[in-house]
């Protein structure tokens, strides 16, 4: 649906272009039709550019990219109106028209009808709760409002092909949790392709059904999040034990396979590895049962799963990776 | 042609809703450009001194059909740069481009209906400026030709700065500068300047039509001996000639700033 072969873009800076900003390097991506794909990488790593560069807003030095079923550059799919956009930073709308206007207007120019946009506007402004604010000024409306409405006026010509560029920057926590839920039910209800450029990972992580992770201009992984999650660390089972531990309980644990034991100062934890499945289960419960009869008091016991944001650190940060 | 019909009404609405929403700087925008007519003519008058009924008619007459084209010309001047500049402080100028349209002819329909919005506007003013010089404007078929070619090139220039606007963003000044020298032509001739002065003035899209507009005003013609006259040619080859030269830069600019990542940025 996107397909994205060895773009790269070179800004050229200096009077005489001599020096050279690489904001995307040799890029290759393909989106699935019906697939939500999160673009993850750090300031100035080449997010934007790439969307951009999708919606044919900035041309690429070098490479190619298609859109839709039968493979469109982006101004023939802009064309048939296979493109909407969020872009980052923007605020996409007129402030000085109300919501129904600035849907409206947008319709209009993507082509449609008046006739043909009442209904769907009305289902869109029903839909991101809007509906009370039609007639209100855009300018008036929050921050997460003015972003649903910017997502709406995208959606208007329902183009298959939806571009969400951080759609949660700047936003309060109401407020982003609002465009998550406006964003996954498109994903649940819609089908079509959407991508997605955040700093955010939970949103990532909640949405997407694939991410990559770019740094430098160059897209360092493409996976699913549990892929990613596999990448650096492996879920376990904590579990907090008061006071110390026998050195006889210390040798039996220690004799159990993927189990560690660290001390602390008033507690103790001991750590199972659940990546062997059912196997590990067995093991949680061995671990527990030695505890329990050597009469420990258990404090708590939590699943930790590794987080694509411990991925996105590793993968980002200034290690080489 | 149903789509550009979509884009002309998208574009038409949103002018009017703005016209209509912001009535009260419309209004104060009309009486700018009544007081500065008022301003500029009675100085002249003062100027001109005692002379007969029919030299100050005619006098005025021109003064009158000058400064509504200079109205006209100054408001296309401003329109592109201001749609343009607003465009990208606003954020909306990327959101344009994503439209299925050529971004020319999206600017095309926001100048047309920037047109339109303007005839209406310019009705209360048209009354004012007749009213307070004591003249009669008759609208002849040739006035009205002359007048449209002449806007044709006005709008060619204006699309060049448009270019201008989009590589450098602040370039507010431009535009200011060549309405101050439309005012200039608007109201009288360079004639008396300098011959090099002249010389530029005359290759400027407005200098040519504004003269063949006043003097067609003063002394009706009719259409074909206008239309078969050298200087209705010159005009149209200099609006032809701004227009191709507007177009493509603007083209060229567009391209400039896809290339260096500009639409989005102030």
């Amino acid at each position: 649906m996107v397909e994205l072969r060895e773009i790269s873009k070179r800004y050229a800076r200096g009077v005489l272009h001599r020096r050279a900003t690489h904001a995307v390097r040799g890029l290759s991506l393909k989106i699935r039709a019906g697939e939500v794909f999160g673009l993850l990488g750090p300031n100035g790593a080449g997010k934007t550019t790439t969307v951009k560069m999708i919606c044919g807003l900035i041309r690429p030095t070098s490479g190619d990219v298609r859109l839709g079923a039968a493979r469109l550059s982006p101004r023939q799919a802009r064309r048939r109106r296979l493109l909407g956009a969020v872009l980052e930073g923007n605020r996409n709308v007129y402030w000085n028209l109300t919501a129904w206007e600035n849907l409206l207007y947008y319709a209009r120019l993507r082509g449609l009808s008046r006739r043909k946009v009442a209904p769907r506007g009305r289902a869109l402004l029903e839909r991101f709760n809007l509906s009370p604010k039609r007639t209100s000024l855009a300018g008036m409306l929050s921050r997460g409002m003015q972003q649903k409405l910017a997502v709406c006026c995208a959606l208007i010509a329902d183009p298959s092909i939806l571009l969400v560029d951080e759609p949660t920057l700047g936003l309060d926590v109401a407020s982003a949790r609002t465009i998550e839920s406006v964003l996954s039910g498109l994903v649940e209800e819609d089908g079509r392709s959407v991508l997605l450029t955040t700093h955010n990972m939970k949103l990532a992580e909640s949405l997407c059904h694939r991410v990559g992770i770019i740094r430098d201009g160059r897209l360092l992984r493409v996976g699913t999040v549990r892929e990613f999650r596999g990448l650096f660390g492996r879920p376990l089972c904590h579990i907090e034990c008061a006071g110390a531990l026998s050195p006889e309980i210390r040798a039996g644990l220690a004799g159990q396979p993927g189990t560690t034991v660290e001390a602390g100062d008033d507690a103790v934890r001991v750590s199972v590895d659940l990546s062997a499945g059912d196997e590990a289960t067995d093991r949680v419960y061995a671990v527990l049962r030695m505890l329990e009869e050597a009469g420990v008091q258990l404090l708590s016991v939590r699943r930790e799963e590794p987080s694509l944001e411990d991925v996105f650190v590793r993968m980002t940060g200034d290690d080489e990776t | 042609m149903k789509r550009i019909a979509c884009l002309l009404t998208a574009e038409f609405s949103h002018r009017l809703t703005l016209l209509r929403r912001y009535a009260l700087g419309t209004a104060a925008d009309v009486l700018t450009f009544y007081l500065v007519f008022v301003g500029v003519h009675f100085s002249i008058r003062s100027i001109v001194g005692e002379v007969d009924a029919a030299d100050l008619q005619r006098l005025a007459t021109s003064q009158v059909v000058g400064f509504l084209a200079f109205y006209f010309a100054s408001m296309v001047l401003s329109s592109i740069g201001n749609y343009l500049r607003e465009g990208v402080e606003e954020g909306t100028l990327e959101q344009l481009f994503l439209a299925p349209h050529p971004f020319l002819l999206v600017l095309g329909a926001r100048l047309l209906s920037t047109f339109l919005i303007d005839v209406l506007r310019v009705i209360p003013l048209f009354f004012l400026l007749t009213a307070t010089a004591g003249v009669r404007i008759a609208f002849t078929p040739a006035g009205l030709l002359i007048f449209l070619v002449l806007l044709v090139g006005v709008y060619g220039f204006a699309v060049l700065l448009g270019g201008l606007t989009l590589l450098f963003k602040r370039t507010g000044q431009l535009p200011f500068l060549f309405q101050v020298l439309f005012l200039g032509l608007g109201f009288s001739s360079f004639d008396g300047a300098s011959s090099t002065f002249r010389a530029i003035a005359s290759v400027l899209p407005f200098a040519r039509g504004v003269a063949l507009l006043k003097s067609t005003a003063v002394d009706p013609r009719p259409i074909g001996s206008v239309v078969a006259s050298a200087g209705f040619l010159e005009l149209g080859l200099n609006a032809l000639g701004y227009v191709l030269i507007g177009v493509l830069f603007f083209a060229w600019s567009e391209r400039v700033a896809k290339d260096r990542g500009l639409l989005g940025r102030y």
